[in-house]
C-alpha cells in the first residue's frame, strides 16, 4: 500500500437502522441473560467431574455438610471464662431470631446422645465382641467391678479418669475399643457455636440473608467484640457472594480507566473511546448471551475472565480506530486487508480459546465459551459499527506517533541484532540456570491459592485447630448395600499401618441381626438392683441403664430404638434409592489418604473427600489437559495459518515466534520467581493464540512492505503496542480480585503478553527479514 | 467420642495459700509469709488422709497415708491405705502405682493427671501458682488457723472446683488441710498430720519403680 494523504475520500453515509435495531435487540437480551442466569460459587464445580476426590468433595460437601449451619469461633486470645460468657449473652440473642431453629454449643450433642451412639456401635459390632460385651453384663461381672470401684478411687488414683469412671462404672467401653475406652465430657468452654437456620439457605440472598442477621445479632449483643469469626458454608457462599460484586465492579472500573488512559496516552483523545467502550460493552453482552444460551450458567470464577474479554476484544477496536485515524482510510483495499485481518486473528484466537472447551476442567469449557464467543462479537462490532462512526468523521493519530515510530524504525534498523542477540542470550541462560529442565516453573502445591483473607476461611481454620478431627482422613464409602459399604470400610482401615476403628458408625444389618440373638432380657432390672446394692445412685448408673435400654429396645425390634440418633447419623450415612453413602472417618491421615495400596480394589466405591488427594489428581489432569490441548491448538493454528498465508517461511516464522515467546516467559517467570499452577498451565494454550495474533498482523505488513521496518512500525507498531496494554490490563484486572488462583493466573497471562508482544514486533521483524530473499526495491 | 479431661481442679487446691486478695486479713504479707517458708525447706513430710466424697454414693472414699518431699523436685506419696499404691515425682515424670496393676508413668506437665500434682510441688517448692483470677478469696481467723477460702467467681469456667478451703496453722505456717467442692457436687478432702520440715529423708525413697 502506498502512503496518502486523503480524507476521507468518497465516503458513503451509513446506514443506521439496523445497527441500532441489533444493539437494541442485544441490550435487551443481554439484560435478560444476566437476570436469568445461574450463578455457581463452588470451586469444585470448575474441576473435573470424573476425578475421584472431586466425587468424593463434592458428595460430601452436597450430602453430609450442612448448609443450614453458621458457625460462630472463638479468638485464640480469648480465655475459657470470656468464651462462656459471650456464648451465654450470644445464645439466647441468637435463638430469638425469626430464622434460626437451633443455637448449639459444639459437641453438645454428642454428650447428649453418648449412650445411644455407644449402644449403636455396640449394635453393629462383630458378634464374637458383641459377646464379650454381654458377657462384661453378666451378673458375676457386673459385681466384681461395682465392689471395686471405692478401691479404683482410693489411693494413687490418675484424678483425670474420674469422670470415665462415673460414665462407664462397668468399664463396657473397653469392649467397645478394645485399644481403651474414652468418656465424652462437656467441654469446659467450647470454641464455637451453631447457628442451624430454620430453612435451606440456598441461594446467594438467603445466604447473606441469614449471615446478615446473626452477624446484626451478634453486634447487638457483644457490641465491638472482635473476637469472633463467623465461618460455615453460608457464610462462605455470603462473603463470596459480597466480594464477587466487589471484585467484579473493581475489575472492570480499572480495566476501563487504565484502558482508556493508555488509549489516551498514545492518541491523546477520548472522544473515540465512547464507542470503543460500547462495541466491548456489546461484546460482552454477546458473550453473555451466549453463556446462558449454552451453559445457563457461570462460576463466579469464570465471570472475572469478563475483563480479558474486554482487554483481547478492545484490540480490534484499536485497530480500526488506528486505520480511520491514518492516511489509509480512504484506501478501500487497506481497509479490506484490515478487515480480514481482524476476522482471522479473532478466529484463530477464538480457536485457540475454543480449544479449552475440550479441557477437563468445566470452568475452563464455560471460559472457552464465553471468550471465544465474546471475540467473535467483538470482532463483528470493531468491523461493522465503529467503521460506521468514523467513516464520517474520521479521527485524527498525533504527529508524535509518526515520529516514535520512525524513531523505533531507526533503532532497529541499526541495533536490532543486539536485542536478538540480548533476548537469544537472555533465554539461554535461563535454560542453563534450570539444567534445560523446566519442573521448577511449576508448583502443585495449592495451599498458596487458599483465600487468607476471607474471615469465612479463617474460621474454619481455626475451628480445626481446636477440634482433634480434623486430621482425620476422610472417604465416602458407595456400594449396593450396608453391609458391602461395612465390609469396604473395614477393609481400607486394614491398609493404614494404623487402621482405627472408624467404621464403627456404619450400619452392619446382618451383624444386627446375629446380635439381636444374643442380647440378654433381664439386664436393665439387674442391672438396677446391682447398683443399688453397690450403694450407687442414678449419677453412677444413668449412662449405663440408657445404654442397656436402648439395646433392649432394638434387640425387641422397636423401630425407633436409635431414632434420637437420627440427626447425627444423617451427617454420617444416608441411602438414595439403592445406594447407601457412608463417611468414613480414619484419625490423623489426613496427609496421607492415600494408602499404598491404593483405594481401588473393594466391594463399594471409595471416594476420598480430601484436598491432598485432589491436588495430586488434578495435578495429573492438568499436565495432561496441557499436552494435549497444546498440541491441538498448535495444529489448528499451524492449519489457519498455512491456509492464510500459504507460505511455508511464514507459518515457521509465526512458530519460531511462539516458541521464542514462550522461552522468553519461562526466563520472566524464572526471574521472577512466579510459578505456574494446575490453573494458570493452562494460560499456554491461550498464549498460543495471543501470541499467533501479533505474530500474523506483524508478517502480514511485513509482507505487504516488503520488510521496510518504518512502514511496519508506522503501521501497526502502536495499535500493537497499545492493543498489548489493553490484554495486560485485561488479564492484569483478576489480579485485584481475592482469588489466589485468579491472581496468578492474571500474573502468568501478563508476563506472557509481555513476551509475545516483544518476540512479535522487536524479534519476528528481524527473524523475517532475515529469512526473506532480498527484493528489488526493499528497505534494508 | 473424645475424652476432654475435666479441669484439674487440684491445681486450684492451694490457692488459698497463694492468693493475692485477701480482704479480711493482709493475706499479701501472709501469703509472701508462706511461701518464703517454703523456699527455705529443704525436706518436707506429713501424714495424709484422702477423703473423696462423689454424689450418689453411699460411703466416702478414704485413703491414707504419707508424703515426702525433697528439694526440688522429689514428691512421693505412699498410701497405707489401699496398701503398696503411692504417687512419684521424679523431675518431669510422674509415676502412678495401683494396687494391682503395673506403675504407669506420665508426663508431669502437659497431662491433665499431672497437674493436681505439679501444683503440690509447686506449692512445696515455695513458687506462686499460676492464678487465674477465677476465684473470689478470702481469709479468716478461727482458732490456732487461719482459713483460705476461695469462691468461685461468676468469670470462672464452668467446671472449676466451686470453693476451696485451706488451712493454715498460725504459728508454724504449715498447711493442714486441704477441701475442695468439685464441679459435680462431689468433695475431695486433706488433711496432714506430723508434719516435719528440714529432716533427713532418704533419697533412695524417691527412686522410679521398673516399668514393664
Amino acid at each position: 500500500m502506498h502512503r496518502q494523504s486523503v480524507a476521507n475520500v468518497g465516503a458513503a453515509a451509513p446506514l443506521w437502522w439496523p445497527r441500532l435495531a441489533v444493539m437494541a435487540l442485544l441490550m435487551a437480551a443481554a439484560g435478560w441473560a444476566a437476570h436469568s442466569i445461574r450463578l455457581e460459587t463452588e470451586l469444585l464445580a470448575l474441576l473435573p467431574q470424573d476425578l475421584p476426590s472431586v466425587r468424593g468433595l463434592d458428595g460430601f460437601s452436597r450430602q453430609f455438610a450442612s448448609d443450614r449451619e453458621l458457625i460462630l469461633v472463638a479468638d485464640d486470645a480469648l480465655p475459657a471464662a470470656r468464651r462462656a460468657e459471650l456464648w451465654a449473652r450470644l445464645r439466647p440473642a441468637l435463638a430469638a431470631l425469626e430464622d434460626v431453629q437451633g443455637v448449639q454449643e459444639a459437641g453438645a450433642y454428642w454428650l447428649q446422645l453418648a449412650p445411644q451412639l455407644a449402644a449403636w456401635i455396640a449394635w453393629n459390632l462383630p458378634p464374637e465382641r458383641f459377646a464379650d460385651l454381654t458377657g462384661a453384663l453378666a451378673a458375676q461381672p457386673v459385681q466384681g467391678k461395682l465392689r471395686r470401684l471405692p478401691q479404683e478411687l482410693a489411693g494413687a488414683f490418675d484424678w483425670e479418669r474420674l469422670p470415665l469412671r462415673q460414665f462407664d462404672p462397668l468399664d463396657l467401653l473397653a469392649a467397645l475399643h478394645p485399644g481403651g475406652g474414652v468418656a465424652p465430657s462437656a467441654p469446659e468452654a467450647p470454641w464455637s457455636l451453631t447457628v442451624t437456620s430454620a430453612r435451606p439457605l440456598i441461594t446467594f440472598q438467603e445466604c447473606a440473608d441469614f449471615y446478615d442477621a446473626v452477624a446484626r445479632t451478634i453486634a447487638a449483643a457483644v457490641p465491638g467484640d472482635s473476637h469472633l469469626l463467623i465461618t460455615g458454608r453460608p457464610a462462605f457462599t455470603a462473603e463470596i457472594s459480597a466480594q464477587m460484586r466487589h471484585d467484579m465492579i473493581l475489575m472492570v472500573a480499572v480495566a476501563v480507566t487504565l484502558a482508556s488512559l493508555a488509549f489516551w496516552g498514545f492518541y491523546r483523545s477520548l472522544k473515540p473511546l465512547g464507542w470503543i467502550l460500547l462495541a466491548q460493552f456489546l461484546a460482552l453482552g454477546a458473550a453473555l448471551l451466549g453463556a446462558r444460551l449454552g451453559v445457563g450458567a457461570l462460576n463466579v470464577i469464570s465471570m472475572g475472565f469478563g475483563c480479558i474479554l474486554l482487554g483481547i476484544g478492545m484490540d480490534y477496536s484499536i485497530l480500526v480506530y488506528h486505520h480511520f485515524a491514518s492516511p489509509y482510510r480512504a484506501a478501500p483495499p487497506a481497509w479490506r486487508r484490515l478487515r480480514r485481518g481482524i476476522w482471522f486473528s479473532a478466529t484463530t484466537t477464538a480457536a485457540a480459546f475454543l480449544v479449552l472447551a475440550f479441557a477437563s476442567l468445566p470452568g475452563l469449557r464455560q471460559l472457552a465459551l464465553l471468550v471465544a464467543g465474546g471475540l467473535l462479537a467483538a470482532a463483528a462490532f470493531a468491523t461493522w459499527l465503529l467503521p460506521a462512526a468514523w467513516t464520517t468523521r474520521p479521527p485524527q493519530a498525533p504527529p508524535y506517533l509518526e515520529r516514535a515510530s520512525a524513531a523505533v524504525a531507526g533503532a532497529m534498523e541499526g541495533h536490532g541484532r543486539w536485542l536478538l542477540a540480548l533476548s537469544l542470550a537472555a533465554v539461554a541462560a535461563t535454560g542453563w540456570r534450570l539444567g534445560w529442565d523446566p519442573a521448577p516453573l511449576y508448583s502443585a502445591d495449592l495451599s498458596r491459592f487458599q483465600p487468607s483473607a476471607s474471615q469465612a476461611y479463617r474460621g474454619e481454620r481455626k475451628l480445626a485447630a481446636h477440634d482433634p478431627s480434623a486430621s482425620d482422613a476422610i472417604y465416602l464409602v458407595e456400594a449396593a448395600d450396608w453391609d458391602a459399604v461395612r465390609s469396604a470400610a473395614e477393609e481400607l482401615l486394614g491398609r493404614f499401618p494404623a487402621g482405627a476403628a472408624a467404621a464403627e458408625l456404619i450400619p452392619a444389618p446382618a451383624r444386627q441381626q446375629a446380635n439381636r440373638a444374643q442380647w440378654p432380657q433381664d439386664v436393665v432390672p439387674r442391672l438396677r438392683a446391682a447398683f443399688a446394692e453397690a450403694g450407687l445412685g442414678e449419677e453412677w448408673s444413668r449412662t449405663t441403664l440408657a445404654f442397656c435400654q436402648t439395646l433392649d429396645r432394638a434387640a425387641t425390634g422397636a423401630g425407633d430404638a436409635f431414632a434420637a440418633l437420627a440427626p447425627v447419623l444423617a451427617r454420617l450415612q444416608r441411602q438414595d434409592g439403592a445406594v447407601h453413602r457412608a463417611v468414613l472417618r480414619i484419625p490423623g491421615m489426613a496427609a496421607n489418604p492415600v494408602p499404598p495400596a491404593g483405594l481401588g480394589g473393594t466391594a463399594a466405591e471409595l471416594l476420598p473427600v480430601s484436598w491432598v488427594a485432589l491436588q495430586d489428581e488434578l495435578n495429573a489432569s492438568s499436565r495432561s489437559d496441557v499436552q494435549r490441548l497444546a498440541g491441538a491448538a498448535l495444529a489448528a493454528i499451524v492449519l489457519l495459518c498455512a491456509a492464510a498465508q500459504r507460505s511455508l517461511r511464514l507459518v515457521l516464522l509465526n512458530l519460531a515466534a511462539l516458541a521464542l515467546a514462550l522461552l522468553l516467559l519461562a526466563a520472566l517467570l524464572y526471574w521472577t520467581g512466579i510459578r505456574l499452577s494446575a490453573f494458570s498451565l493452562l494460560a499456554l494454550p491461550l498464549l498460543l493464540g495471543l501470541s499467533i495474533d501479533y505474530s500474523l498482523h506483524v508478517l502480514m505488513a511485513l509482507e505487504h512492505d516488503r520488510g521496510d521496518f518504518h512502514q511496519l512500525y508506522s503501521h501497526i507498531g502502536a495499535p500493537i503496542l497499545l492493543t498489548a496494554l489493553a490484554s495486560c490490563i485485561g488479564f492484569g484486572a483478576p489480579m485485584l480480585t481475592s482469588q489466589p488462583a485468579l491472581q496468578n493466573f492474571g500474573l502468568v497471562m501478563d508476563l506472557g503478553i509481555v513476551a509475545a508482544v516483544f518476540v512479535c514486533l522487536f524479534l519476528l521483524p528481524l527473524l523475517a527479514r532475515a529469512s526473506a530473499r532480498p527484493q528489488p526495491g526493499s528497505r534494508r | 467420642m473424645t475424652f476432654r479431661p475435666r479441669r484439674s481442679w487440684l491445681f486450684l487446691l492451694l490457692l488459698g495459700v497463694l492468693a493475692p486478695n485477701c480482704p479480711a486479713l493482709d493475706a499479701a504479707a501472709l501469703r509472701q509469709q508462706v511461701l518464703e517458708r517454703q523456699r527455705q525447706t529443704r525436706s518436707w513430710s506429713a501424714d495424709f488422709t484422702q477423703t473423696l466424697v462423689m454424689p450418689g454414693m453411699r460411703q466416702p472414699v478414704v485413703s491414707a497415708g504419707s508424703a515426702a518431699y525433697l528439694a526440688p523436685d522429689l514428691l512421693r506419696l505412699d498410701f497405707r491405705q489401699p496398701a503398696g499404691e503411692f504417687v512419684l515425682i521424679v523431675a518431669d515424670h510422674l509415676y502412678l502405682q495401683k494396687a494391682g496393676a503395673a506403675a504407669e508413668v506420665k508426663a508431669l506437665t502437659g497431662d491433665g493427671g499431672g497437674r493436681p500434682f505439679q501444683a503440690l510441688l509447686g506449692f512445696l517448692r515455695g513458687q506462686p501458682a499460676a492464678d487465674d483470677g477465677a476465684f473470689d478469696a478470702a481469709v479468716t481467723s478461727e482458732g490456732d488457723d487461719y482459713w483460705f477460702t476461695l469462691t468461685r467467681s461468676p468469670e470462672a469456667a464452668a467446671p472449676s472446683p466451686r470453693l476451696i478451703r485451706n488451712r493454715i496453722a498460725r504459728t508454724t505456717l504449715d498447711i493442714r488441710e486441704i477441701f475442695v467442692e468439685l464441679p459435680n457436687g462431689g468433695t475431695l478432702t486433706y488433711r496432714f498430720d506430723r508434719v516435719t520440715r528440714n529432716q533427713p529423708i532418704a533419697a533412695e525413697r524417691f527412686r522410679p519403680p521398673q516399668l514393664r
